[in-house]
């Protein structure tokens, strides 16, 4: 999988470059409009992650190339502005998902996986992980063609942990996923040890090894 | 405190006043004067006539008859010899009237015959209590119609003229800098009135410039930080993914999770307050408040649940109100954070819908907040709970765009915020 980063901050590039080489995608960074324009027409990519504002233009104006050059790629917003008008207008121009800056590194991995599964494997709704059965349309999971009845709740979890599989996702960065912009209202997010300890009770229950380990009660990770 | 008009009046009806009372002698002065000496002239022509027509045919023996055909004119012996005309004042009694009367009387030395005699003519002069009547009567009249017309006129003056001046204090009580009137004050043709305009419109207009600076100075400085904070984040947990650690350093990176947690929500918030007025909420829908409140609720009930507080709905039949969808659920989200916030173990919330009126209460640690400053920003009254200061300024401002009621009350330990969502229901 290939990924594209046109970002010009590059401390916060090379952190998305080391989360996303970490789970076997070949990242390539952009810091400028120009750089980025160039690696577009040149290279093919599964995901482009875009920031709105470049030097030298307008991510937005980069993602109207993209789609005018017909290029396949997912591509992602990274902006500054959380301004509602430019999360649509972002939406409307062609982007396949929108992210608001400060975000964590697990939420920009599990939209990518969403959105390059989307792109790639559009007929592909059922997610097969070790002995795990995710099927996406009817938000059921299944072990060894066992049903596990899980919350609305752990089955996020669930998705948000295979999709950053191999990669510790913090407990702020799961918070955040369960309970939406609210969670950074509180500093306290130990409410997600209680949803990850029944999720990993009923798919050790389902005869499901113990993939879920915890790092040092600051965050999981969904080991293969 | 007096209307400007009143103390005008007050000076002019004085002066007025004043000048009427100083007046009235003089005039009554005057008045007489000018009566006497017409008198006088009248008293000489007529003793002129008497001696150049009357006085040739008139013999010694004619007296006595003479006198009884002429009442206001008698021939008499003098009591003592004189020889010029004179005049003099006396009182007489008028038989018509019973009344003694002031009389002006003119002694012409005549010679009848040879003979010396007095002609004694008199014509009665202007009764003193009745000149003074009449004056008091003429001044007193005078002075109701003076008032009355200073009345009218400062009244129409103030209605007409300082028109204005009451059209700009309008426009200054009603100013809002957060929504600014876009049409400035007029031009006026009045010298005083136009300088008052100007002076207004400079002043709004530094003022806004100032108060806009400031809010954009404060969302540009909230868009810088986000990318900062994203590295900051982003760093973090590139380096979770590096164990070993030791206990130490864990709780080092879990500090700082918090702490950019706090970061961001902190700079979401001071976005999201400098934007609240300058964002039109367009996109206005009908929404079900039951449905809204339970449904943003299950944000929370995780955070809830985990400090062990009960919540409890008492919500009314379907309730629908006409609002943007974002800034309610803005609205709820920074009500229901600030119960969780400031509870505390085992602590209980109740949300409450009655009628357009929502209140959502809960137990706290604090005691009664003082109103004072309340929706402030930054006014924080606890130290242990870790809120920054802008969530119920955040409320405030969604209150007053989109004109909601919002209160605060106390009441069995426990703290209430009360929005209405029909403006009068407060």
């Amino acid at each position: 999988m290939k990924l594209l980063i046109v970002e010009d901050e590059s401390m916060l590039a090379q952190s998305i470059s080391d989360c996303f080489s970490g789970e076997g995608y070949i990242c390539e960074i952009a810091v400028t409009y120009a750089e980025g324009l160039e690696k577009i027409m040149q290279y093919e990519y599964d995901c482009i992650l875009l920031d709105v504002m470049l030097p030298g233009g307008s991510g937005i104006t980069l993602l109207e190339e993209i789609r005018s050059l017909q290029k396949p790629a997912g591509v992602i917003i990274i902006s500054a502005r959380n301004a509602l008008e430019d999360k649509v207008s972002g939406l409307k121009t062609g982007a396949d998902d929108y992210l608001t800056k400060p975000f964590h590194l697990s939420e920009l991995s599990a939209r990518v996986y969403s959105v390059i599964r989307r792109k790639k494997f559009e007929s592909v709704n059922v997610i097969k992980e070790a002995e795990v059965e995710i099927d996406l349309l009817a938000k059921t999971v299944h072990v060894h063609d066992r049903h596990v009845v899980l919350t609305k709740k752990e089955f996020d979890l669930l998705l948000f942990l295979v999709s950053n599989r191999n990669w510790v996702s913090s407990k702020s960065a799961l918070a955040e996923h369960l309970s939406g912009d609210t969670a950074d209202m509180f500093s306290n997010h130990d409410y997600v040890y209680a949803h990850i300890k029944n999720l990993k009770r009923k798919l050790s229950e389902a005869g499901c090894a113990d993939h879920i380990k915890t790092v040092y009660g600051m965050g999981y990770k969904w080991e293969t | 405190m007096k209307r400007l008009i009143s103390r005008t009046m007050f000076y002019q009806a004085v002066f007025s006043s004043v000048l009427l009372l100083i007046s009235a002698p003089f005039f009554y002065g005057l008045m007489q004067y000018i009566y006497r000496h017409q008198t006088d002239e009248t008293l000489t022509h007529r003793s002129q006539y008497f001696v150049s027509n009357t006085l040739p045919h008139l013999q010694s023996s004619n007296i006595a008859e003479w006198n009884r055909t002429n009442s206001d004119q008698r021939i008499s012996l003098p009591e003592r010899p004189f020889y010029r005309p004179f005049f003099c004042d006396t009182f007489m009694i008028d038989s018509a009237e019973m009344e003694t009367e002031p009389y002006r009387i003119l002694y012409t030395p005549i010679r009848i015959d040879g003979e010396q005699y007095v002609l004694r003519q008199r014509l009665s002069l202007l009764e003193r209590e009745d000149a003074i009547r009449g004056i008091v009567g003429i001044y007193m009249g005078l002075l109701v119609c003076l008032l009355a017309g200073l009345y009218l006129i400062n009244r129409r003056i103030s209605k007409i003229l300082w028109k204005p001046f009451y059209d700009t204090l309008a426009y200054i009580g009603h100013f809002d800098i957060e929504q600014p009137d876009l049409h400035k004050l007029p031009d006026l043709p009045i010298i005083e009135f136009n300088q008052l305009n100007q002076a207004i419109n400079s002043l709004i207009a530094k003022n806004s410039r100032s108060y806009f600076n400031e809010k954009e100075f404060v969302e540009n400085a909230a868009h810088e930080l986000q990318t900062p904070i994203a590295v900051f984040q982003s760093r973090l947990d590139v380096l979770l993914q590096k164990p070993p650690f030791t206990n130490e350093q864990a709780a080092t990176i879990q500090s700082l999770y918090v702490a950019a947690a706090r970061l961001s929500r902190l700079n979401k918030n001071l976005l999201t307050l400098a934007k609240i007025d300058a964002t039109n909420y367009h996109d206005i829908q009908q929404l079900n408040l039951n449905e809204c409140l339970q449904s943003t609720w299950s944000n929370f009930s995780d955070q809830a649940e985990n400090e062990r507080i009960k919540v409890a709905f008492f919500l009314a039949d379907d309730t629908m109100i006409s609002a943007n969808p974002d800034i309610f659920e803005l609205l709820l989200n920074n009500l229901f954070s600030n119960a969780i916030r400031h509870n505390y173990s085992n602590g209980s919330i109740e949300i409450t819908l009655k009628g357009k009126v929502l209140e959502v209460s809960n137990t706290a640690i604090a005691p009664e907040l003082p109103a004072e400053g309340l929706f402030h920003r930054f006014t924080t009254f606890n130290t242990q709970t870790k809120g920054n200061g802008l969530g119920l300024a955040i409320v405030a401002a969604i209150c007053k765009k989109c004109r909601w009621g919002i209160r605060y009350s106390y009441r069995n330990f426990r703290h209430s915020f009360i929005v209405s969502f029909a403006e009068t229901d407060l």
